[in-house]
């Protein structure tokens, strides 16, 4: 199999992982706090959830950076200067950056989890959307315009589920 | 470029990485409430091997292939501030990631069993892999920068 379509399969799978872990740790904290409080298998369903993303996050640097690599032995350099390119590496470190503020609670937890859940599918977009020819200014107006749509779902969610602020 | 470049090329990037996330996970792990000193430990070393081979390997690829063959054309290109700015930084910033790397790895050694009541420390710790991480993830990114302007 020719290594392109290796890095390709690779940047997918980690992608899905990524995406989806971060869509079902959100479905999953909401579901668990639901009653109030978290249970031992709640809190183990979050663990391993966190456990895919991650996984999922580390194939999908990896794969990327795998990809830009054959971009410059191939010939390809110009994809290196790329906005979409940059606009997922960008994503890629707010996903990393904002990780760690939810940690350290220096970031408010509807605001996070809205962050993270808009970085791993605005990477999506990003990846499968290859004619884009949106500039800088473009993809991250849509990109902090999303945050706020998807904070808003997210609350409106939180307030039908009954679940006290986060 | 041989093959044998190429593999060190590829070497130096994946092995980068590597180092780069290694740290990651430290500065998360210093981060946590409760944090596991060996696996500390163990990224520590991953991290300091990773940077180290990473070192040589990007070293012999910048001094049997870059200076002769991508430098000029960088500088004779649309983006000569890839090199001016980018490459000379990058070749003395990343001189200081094995070693911060190193100064982490030698406190978690003999001072790690002892960071859950020297919060002091564990704040200096977190902050010094919170720098390495970014310097490492600066350096990243000035390869990626580097290497989109040899055209």
């Amino acid at each position: 199999m020719p290594w392109d379509i290796i890095i390709r399969i690779s940047h997918v799978i980690g992608t899905v992982l990524g995406v989806g872990g971060a869509t079902m740790s959100q479905i999953f904290i909401f579901k668990a706090l639901s009653d109030g409080k978290v249970s031992k298998t709640e809190d183990q369903w979050l663990k391993i959830t966190y456990t895919v993303l991650r996984i999922g996050l580390v194939i999908l640097v990896i794969s990327g950076f795998a990809f830009l690599l054959h971009s410059r032995l191939e010939g390809f350099e110009e994809r290196l200067y790329s906005a979409r390119t940059w606009s997922k590496i960008i994503m890629t470190l707010i996903i990393l950056i904002n990780a760690v503020l939810l940690q350290v609670r220096r970031i408010p937890f509807w605001l996070g989890s809205s962050v993270s859940l808009v970085s791993w599918y605005g990477s999506l977009v990003l990846g499968v959307w290859r004619g884009l020819t949106a500039g800088y200014l473009g993809i991250f107006s849509v990109y902090i315009i999303a945050i706020f749509v998807v904070a808003f779902i997210l609350e409106k969610i939180r307030q039908r589920m009954k679940i006290s602020k986060l | 470029m041989t093959k044998f470049l190429e593999t060190a090329l590829i070497i130096h990037i994946l092995l980068g990485l590597v180092g780069v996330s290694s740290v990651y996970f430290i500065w998360t792990g210093f981060l946590k409430k409760t944090m596991k000193l060996s696996s500390l430990i163990k990224s520590g070393w991953i991290a300091l091997v990773s940077f180290v081979l990473s070192w040589l390997s990007g070293g012999y690829y910048y001094v049997a292939y870059y200076g002769d063959n991508v430098k000029p054309v960088i500088k004779a290109g649309d983006y000569p501030w890839a090199h001016s700015v980018f490459t000379e930084t990058k070749e003395h910033l990343f001189l200081f990631l094995p070693f911060l790397t190193l100064m982490i790895l030698i406190a978690l050694y003999f001072y790690g069993d002892k960071l859950d009541k020297n919060e002091k420390l564990k704040k200096s710790l977190t902050l010094l892999s919170g720098i390495t991480f970014f310097l490492g993830v600066f350096i990243t990114l000035a390869g990626v920068i580097i290497s989109g302007a040899n055209r």
